[in-house]
């Protein structure tokens, strides 16, 4: 972490994560600046799932803290977080599918609705430019899209809580390669705009690609962090997650 | 619950049961205690139901009406011993209890209660309105006292009959629990899908928990009706439903433990009760509230989590002594290992005036690694979901092996050998990931209930081959370190590789993998790459649905690409690479295929 620039808009402290009697994450320390993209990567099982819940609050810690906006968020459930502006994309495409894409978008916005209501439409136009496989299909049932599909709605949702910072968990999960070429310059284009955001990525090459830093996971702790092309270009990590480059024909 | 616990908890119900007669201080209280065995019988069905099956049932106490009244009046009218009627009782209400499961295919959850509900109150407006029968309200009074084959049983020996009826049957329920059936029923609530795609047939087995839970509550209602020489309407109403299914809940679902001490304190408490005379059931609802409160899973369940915080169980399991993969996918007798063959032709699926699958045609060649690719929301998902029966087709046909599958249900087409994973993992949560890979054996399983019952030496072997072949499989996919944990515990990464080896166990002779490298590191997928081939050299045929464009040109013998719901292209991988159209609608400039493309112009 370098000393300069603004005081981190999340700050993570010996985190520690328990799921009964095993100890998934243990001593994790992390920091996100205001307007940074930030990864988080690492194997399955390695505990980056459970980092982002702690901070989200679906989980709550076993110890550590979760300052953010330099304020403790350690205890607060998940939807006192959303409301202050800490808002996370979980894996697994968690749609509601009863319901049509557009109340899916509504709910999204559900802490600004009320409030915000001309802006929020707006900003459905924005998304369904950014995503124009659902467009068109405003009033159909969430359930009824394709896995891929339901991945964009699940990280348009996201995007309309307006968060101040945006966590979001494999994102990349069954998107068609063009599509996930799309995505993931839009994320960048987004953070150019300033959105600050955290995101776990099992394709670990992609997530370095448009990060400023990133930290690696291993066995529950923080085993690397630096600059994202500082990572890319190490060979420990290299091994570990992009695999050996295999010999091309 | 371990083999030496069962034979420890089996003794000390024996002893308990052997030990409270001398106890008992007058008639009163010894009745009270026959009472409870009589209620523990229909708890220990019910958690079958209610434990395992994951149904709930608010009309018991129709199907104990059912057993005590075919008990009073056959022994009445046509001098039935206990032996005779008791079984009559048995086959009586086993009869309602599958009329009862059959809505079970339409509904679930609280439709279900309300259907079950509505048959109680059936019954005991049956009960009422056909006086000939039933002798109306004023119920049937002097039925015989019990006896067996001119054997009278008064007094001591009515009690020894009730406690080995009851031993007996948590016995044989403990142990349908222990096999393949129960398992089933805990598959089949967790996920049907999931269930179903391996060959189960969810209605068979809802109708199995159904049918036991009746007959346990059928003979209860006959012992009933002989305790009592004296049964009536007002003893089956609403409220003894109710009561039965407090007992499964409040001792804790889905343990054997649980479901008796359910019924004992539920029998007790009432009696402990009435020195508070008015405040009695105010008494009793607070009570079990704060209990439960207290307690969420039950008394005996929460006891149970709470040895295992503290006392983890050992998370792994030990591969010495497993077959090799190859004999864990195969049946010795089935022969030699032999890939299948599909071949769809003119698939059409329409979903709302949506073509989502247009005119299509595919064939995976034996022993092939076939690709499946196309861009997000090009049918992909559609087409598995159709040849694996949970989608009926529009038009076209498709078969395996030459046999037509159209209109097959996805049971039946997972019994042919066909076995799938699934886009957003379908595991059985709550079941370990050993459990999981079992159920994937259970149609391998050839033992029949009464060898589950009894645990017949061909139960055991059978067992013991399926257990170790989920050990070999559980090793081939690398998780034998946590074969003992809850599949829900598992990273998204590791339930992808338990749902290969959980499908694997089903001995097909083709799997459908449904993006099994999604959510994997670059290094997990070179991984999942060996698996696949390893997979295909068992002799096994593979339809990869993958977005990794990197492992389908690497494993794939053969690619189909799927936009908008019609094949655009199907060729081997260096075809498809180079394919403008491929390149258009799918791989983008991302694709290592375009950059090759780049460099060449």
């Amino acid at each position: 972490m370098s000393s300069a620039g603004p005081d981190p808009l999340l700050d993570v402290r010996g985190l520690e994560i328990r799921y009964g009697s095993v100890v998934a994450v243990r001593g994790v320390d992390l920091t996100v600046k205001p307007g940074e993209l930030v990864a988080i990567i690492g194997n399955n099982g390695a505990g980056k799932t459970s980092i982002l819940r702690g901070i989200s609050g679906v989980v709550r810690p076993a110890a550590g803290h979760v300052l953010f906006k330099g304020k403790e968020t350690v205890a607060l459930d998940a939807y006192r977080k959303v409301q202050q502006g800490l808002s996370l994309v979980p894996e697994g495409r968690l749609v509601f599918a009863e319901q049509t894409i557009e109340d899916n978008f509504i709910l999204g916005a559900y802490t600004r609705w009320r409030r915000d209501r001309r802006a929020v439409l707006e900003e459905f136009d924005q998304l369904l430019t950014l995503f124009p496989q659902l467009k068109g299909r405003f009033r159909q049932r969430a359930g009824s899209l394709s896995g891929g599909e339901q991945q964009m709605l699940v990280l348009a949702r996201g995007l309309l809580s307006k968060p101040a910072l945006l966590m979001i968990d494999e994102m990349s999960l069954g998107l068609a390669p063009k599509v996930l070429e799309q995505m993931m310059t839009q994320l960048q284009e987004l953070n150019a705009k300033g959105q600050t955001i955290l995101l776990v990525e099992q394709l670990a090459s992609h997530a370095l690609a448009i990060a400023h830093r990133a930290y690696v996971v291993e066995h529950g702790r923080i085993e690397l962090h630096g600059p994202a092309a500082t990572l890319a270009g190490s060979p420990a990590v290299m091994e570990a997650f992009l695999g050996k480059k295999r010999k091309s024909a | 619950m371990s083999a030496r616990a069962t034979t420890i908890g089996f003794s000390l119900l024996a002893l308990f049961l052997a030990v409270v007669p001398l106890t008992a201080a007058n008639e009163y209280s010894l009745r009270l205690f026959m009472i409870f065995l009589i209620y523990a019988i229909v708890s220990v069905g019910l958690n079958v139901l209610v434990g395992l099956a994951g149904l709930v049932s608010l009309g018991q106490a129709g199907l104990f009406a059912v057993g005590s009244y075919a008990a009073a009046i056959l022994s009445k009218r046509y001098g039935f011993d206990l032996v005779a009627s008791g079984a009559a009782a048995i086959l009586v209400a086993s009869a309602f209890g599958a009329l009862l499961a059959y809505p079970t295919v339409r509904v679930r959850g609280v439709y279900l209660a309300v259907i079950t509900i509505a048959f109680g109150l059936i019954i005991e407006n049956v009960a009422i309105e056909f006086p000939g029968l039933t002798g109306g309200t004023t119920g049937i009074s002097g039925i015989p006292k019990p006896s067996a084959f001119g054997l009278p049983l008064k007094g001591m020996r009515y009690y020894w009959v009730l406690a080995v009826v009851l031993f007996v049957a948590t016995l044989v329920v403990h142990n349908i629990k222990r096999s393949k059936y129960g398992r089933a029923m805990l598959a089949v609530s967790q996920s049907e899908t999931a269930a179903r795609s391996l060959g189960l047939n969810a209605t068979a087995v809802r109708t199995f928990a159904f049918v036991l839970s009746a007959a346990t509550a059928g003979l209860a209602g006959a012992l009933y009706a002989f305790l009592n020489s004296y049964i009536s309407p007002d003893i089956f109403t609403f409220s003894d439903s109710v009561r039965f299914l407090l007992m499964v809940i409040f001792g804790g679902a889905g343990t054997t433990t649980g479901s008796l001490l359910g019924a004992l304190i539920l029998t007790y408490l009432p009696e402990y009760l009435q020195q508070f005379q008015y405040w009695q059931t105010f008494a009793y609802g607070l009570l079990l509230a704060l209990v439960m409160y207290v307690l969420p899973l039950g008394v005996f369940g929460t006891i149970v989590a709470a040895v295992r915080r503290f006392r983890p169980q050992k998370r792994s399991v030990d591969v010495t002594g497993a077959p090799g993969v190859e004999d864990a996918v195969r049946d010795a007798k089935a022969g030699a290992a032999r890939g299948g063959a599909l071949a769809a032709n003119g698939l059409t699926v329409k979903f709302d005036g949506l073509v989502a699958l247009n005119d299509v045609t595919l064939a995976v060649r034996p022993a092939e690694i076939h690709a499946l690719i196309g861009p997000n929301g090009a049918g992909k998902s559609t087409f598995v979901n159709t040849v694996t029966g949970f989608y009926r087709p529009n038009a076209g046909r498709f078969e395996f092996d030459g046999l037509a599958l159209n209109g097959r249900p996805p049971y039946a087409i997972a019994r042919e050998g066909l076995a799938r994973t699934f886009q957003n993992t379908e595991l059985f949560g709550d079941l370990s990931v050993i459990e999981n890979v079992m159920v994937g054996y259970q149609h391998r399983l050839a033992y029949n209930a009464f060898d589950a019952a009894v645990r017949t030496p061909r139960f055991r072997a059978q067992e013991e081959r399926c257990r170790s072949a989920a050990i070999s499989l559980l090793a081939f996919v690398g998780l034998t370190d946590y074969a003992h944990e809850k599949a829900r515990f598992l990273p998204f990464g590791l339930q992808r590789r338990l749902e290969i080896a959980r499908a694997l166990a089903a001995s097909p002779r083709l799997v459908l993998l449904d993006e099994p490298a999604a959510g994997l590191t670059k290094r997990e997928i070179e991984s999942l790459d060996q698996m696949i081939r390893r997979i295909a050299s068992l002799g096994i045929s593979i339809l990869l649905i993958e977005h990794h464009v990197d492992l389908i040109m690497s494993v794939a013998d053969r690619v189909t690409v799927l936009d908008y719901g019609v094949v655009i292209a199907s060729d081997i991988p260096d075809v498809i690479q180079n394919d403008p159209r491929v390149i258009e609608a799918y791989l983008g400039t991302a694709g290592s295929a375009a950059e090759k493309v780049r460099e060449a112009s």
